[in-house]
C-alpha cells in the first residue's frame, strides 16, 4: 500500500555549499558545527518545499519558498490545508495574511539570530542543555545527520534536527518535552534546493483587499516611548533565563503601547508583554497554546500580562505570575 | 455510524482490523468512492507518520491509478452477488502494478542530473493530506483575540530556525484552557 504515498525530493542546480562540501572545506565535525551549518543553509539557500506539521495528534501540510541573494532574504510560508493563511517575510517586514478572520498583520522583521552558543556537552558543560550528535538517518531518501539538544529540566523543551549531509538543509525537526515525548514534528515530503525562485512564487495568493490591516510598530523607533528601564519586573524565571531585550511598542490593534521584555536561556525565548486593558476590552487569564508555543494571560490591576514562549506551559505560567510593578 | 466506519478504515491501514470485519469493509469500499478516497488519505498520513516516504513520485501517478481503476472492475465481476467483493481487490492489483512502473520510472529520473519540478506533486499530496484525523475544537469565545499579534512579534526574537516558528501561526490551531 506504500504506493499511495506521493512525495518527492529532488536536488537541483548547483549549490555553493555543495561545492565547498566536496572540497572538504565545510565538513562539520561536531554537533555544534552541524547546527551552525544548518542555520547558515536556512538563510543562504534557495528552496521550495512542501512539508507536514504534526502536533496535538493533527497533521497539516504547508509549503515554504525561500530566496536568498544580494537583495536579502525573501520567504513565503503558506498552508495547504484548512484556512489559507500565509506569512511573507523579507529583511524589513513580516506580513501575515489570515483569511479566516479577514485580517492582515504587518510586523517588523529582525535580523535572524545565529544559533546560540550551546556548549558541546559530553561533560556537563552546559547546566541547561546537552548537545549531541546522534548519528545518521535517512529522511525522504536523503542521508541526514541527527543532532539532539536535550533539556536538563522541565522548564524548557528539547530539539532534534535532521540535517541534510550534502546541503545542511533542515529536513526534519522534532520538539519534545524533558521526558523525550514528541510535541511537534515538521518533516519535508518534497523539496527542491538550489534552483531559481521565480518572483511569482514569492507573491501572496491573496491581496488582502477588503481585509482589516494592522501595522505593528517597530521597536526603538520612537525614543520618547522607549524608556531605558521597564516599569514592570519579572521576579521568577527558570535558571539561566536573562533579559535580552526590552521595547515599548504598539503590538496589537486597538491597544496601548505595551512593555515588551524578552528573556532567553540562549536557546529558548520568552516574551513578556504588559499593557493597559482598554475600557471596551475583556482581559483574559489562563493558558493557551499553538503547538509547542504556550501563552499565559494574567490580569494585574488594570493591566494585561501576557507571556509567550516556545517553552512548557509551567514556564510561561510561572513567569506570568511573578510579574509586578516596580 | 460514519465514525465507526472511519475507525475501521484506520484499523485497516494499521493492519489491526479483524478478518471478520475486513470483508464487510472491503464490500463497502467497493461501492463508496468517498470511502476509497478517505482510505487513501489515511494511508498517506500513516506513511508520513512512519517515515515511509519514497524518494520520488510521478506527479501523474494518482491520476493514472484512477484511470486504471475506472477501466478495471468489469473484468472481474462474475456475478452481481460478488461484485462488491471483487471490486476493491481488483483495484489494488491494478494499482500495485502501476506502482511498480512508477517506481521504475522514478529510479531512472533520479539518475539523471536534471531538475524535476518536485512541487508538481504538491497538489496531489495536498489532496491526500486534507485529512480530518480528529475533529478540531471550535474556537473558544475565551480565545485571546490578540494572541496572534503577540506571536508574530515574539517569533522575530526566536533563534534562527528559518520560518519554523511561523508554522504554528499558519496552522492556526489555538487551544485554550480558559480562565483559571
Amino acid at each position: 500500500m506504500k504506493w499511495l504515498l506521493l512525495a518527492s525530493v529532488v536536488l537541483a542546480g548547483p549549490v555553493s555549499l555543495q561545492a565547498a562540501f566536496a572540497t572538504g572545506d565545510l565538513v562539520p565535525n561536531s554537533a555544534r558545527e552541524w547546527l551552525d551549518s544548518m542555520s547558515s543553509a536556512l538563510q543562504t539557500l534557495n528552496y521550495d518545499g512542501t512539508f507536514v506539521y504534526l502536533h496535538d495528534g493533527k497533521l497539516e501540510a504547508m509549503r515554504i519558498v525561500h530566496q536568498a541573494g544580494a537583495g536579502g532574504e525573501k520567504e513565503r510560508l503558506m498552508s495547504l490545508t484548512g484556512s489559507a493563511r500565509e506569512v511573507l517575510r523579507d529583511d524589513k517586514v513580516v506580513t501575515c495574511i489570515m483569511p479566516d478572520n479577514k485580517s492582515v498583520m504587518v510586523g517588523q522583521s529582525r535580523p535572524r539570530q545565529p544559533f546560540p552558543d550551546v556548549p558541546e556537552n559530553l561533560d556537563s558543560l552546559s547546566p541547561y542543555y546537552q548537545l549531541r550528535d546522534v548519528g545518521e538517518d535517512r529522511i525522504a531518501g536523503l542521508m541526514t545527520r541527527v543532532i539532539a539538544v536535550t533539556p536538563r529540566d522541565k522548564y524548557r523543551y528539547g530539539y532534534r534536527f535532521w540535517i541534510d549531509t550534502t546541503n545542511f538543509m533542515l529536513l526534519k525537526f522534532e520538539l519534545s518535552d524533558v521526558d523525550g515525548t514528541a510535541i511537534e514534528q515538521v518533516m519535508f515530503t518534497g523539496l527542491e534546493m538550489g534552483g531559481r525562485i521565480s518572483t511569482a512564487t514569492l507573491e501572496p495568493s491573496l491581496t488582502g483587499e477588503g481585509y482589516n490591516w494592522f501595522r505593528q510598530e517597530g521597536g526603538g523607533e520612537n525614543p520618547a516611548v522607549s524608556p531605558v528601564q521597564p516599569d514592570w519586573s519579572v521576579t521568577r524565571l527558570p535558571a539561566g533565563f536573562k533579559m535580552t531585550d526590552f521595547q515599548r511598542r504598539l503590538v496589537r490593534q486597538g491597544g496601548e503601547h505595551a512593555e515588551h521584555m524578552v528573556f532567553s536561556d540562549g536557546l529558548a525565548t520568552v516574551s513578556v508583554y504588559v499593557e493597559k486593558v482598554m475600557a471596551n476590552e475583556t482581559a483574559y487569564s489562563g493558558l493557551s497554546n499553538m503547538g509547542a508555543m504556550n501563552a499565559y494571560g494574567a490580569v494585574l490591576d488594570d493591566y494585561q500580562v501576557t507571556v509567550v514562549g516556545e517553552v512548557p506551559a509551567a514556564t510561561v505560567q510561572s513567569v506570568a505570575r511573578s510579574v509586578s510593578k516596580r | 455510524m460514519k465514525e465507526k466506519l472511519h475507525e475501521q478504515l484506520s484499523a485497516l491501514v494499521d493492519d489491526e482490523l479483524p478478518d471478520a470485519e475486513q470483508a464487510l469493509l472491503l464490500r463497502q469500499l467497493g461501492t463508496d468512492p468517498g470511502l476509497c478516497r478517505r482510505l487513501a488519505r489515511y494511508q498517506i498520513i500513516s506513511d508520513a507518520l512512519q517515515n515511509h516516504l519514497p524518494p520520488q513520485v510521478d506527479a501523474g501517478f494518482h491520476q493514472s491509478i484512477q484511470v486504471a481503476l475506472q477501466d478495471e472492475p468489469a473484468l472481474h465481476v462474475e456475478s452481481p452477488r460478488f461484485a462488491g467483493l471483487f471490486k476493491p481487490l481488483a483495484g489494488l492489483a491494478v494499482a500495485a502494478s502501476v506502482a511498480v512502473v512508477a517506481v521504475l520510472s522514478l529510479q531512472s529520473i533520479r539518475n539523471e542530473p536534471v531538475s524535476t519540478p518536485v512541487l508538481a506533486s504538491a497538489p496531489v499530496a495536498q489532496d491526500y493530506l486534507r485529512a480530518d484525523i480528529r475533529t478540531l475544537p471550535a474556537s473558544s469565545p475565551q480565545t485571546p483575540q490578540n494572541l496572534d499579534a503577540y506571536l508574530v512579534n515574539h517569533n522575530e526574537y526566536a533563534v534562527n530556525r528559518g520560518m519554523l516558528p511561523y508554522v504554528r501561526l499558519v496552522a492556526h490551531e489555538m487551544n485554550v484552557d480558559g480562565k483559571e
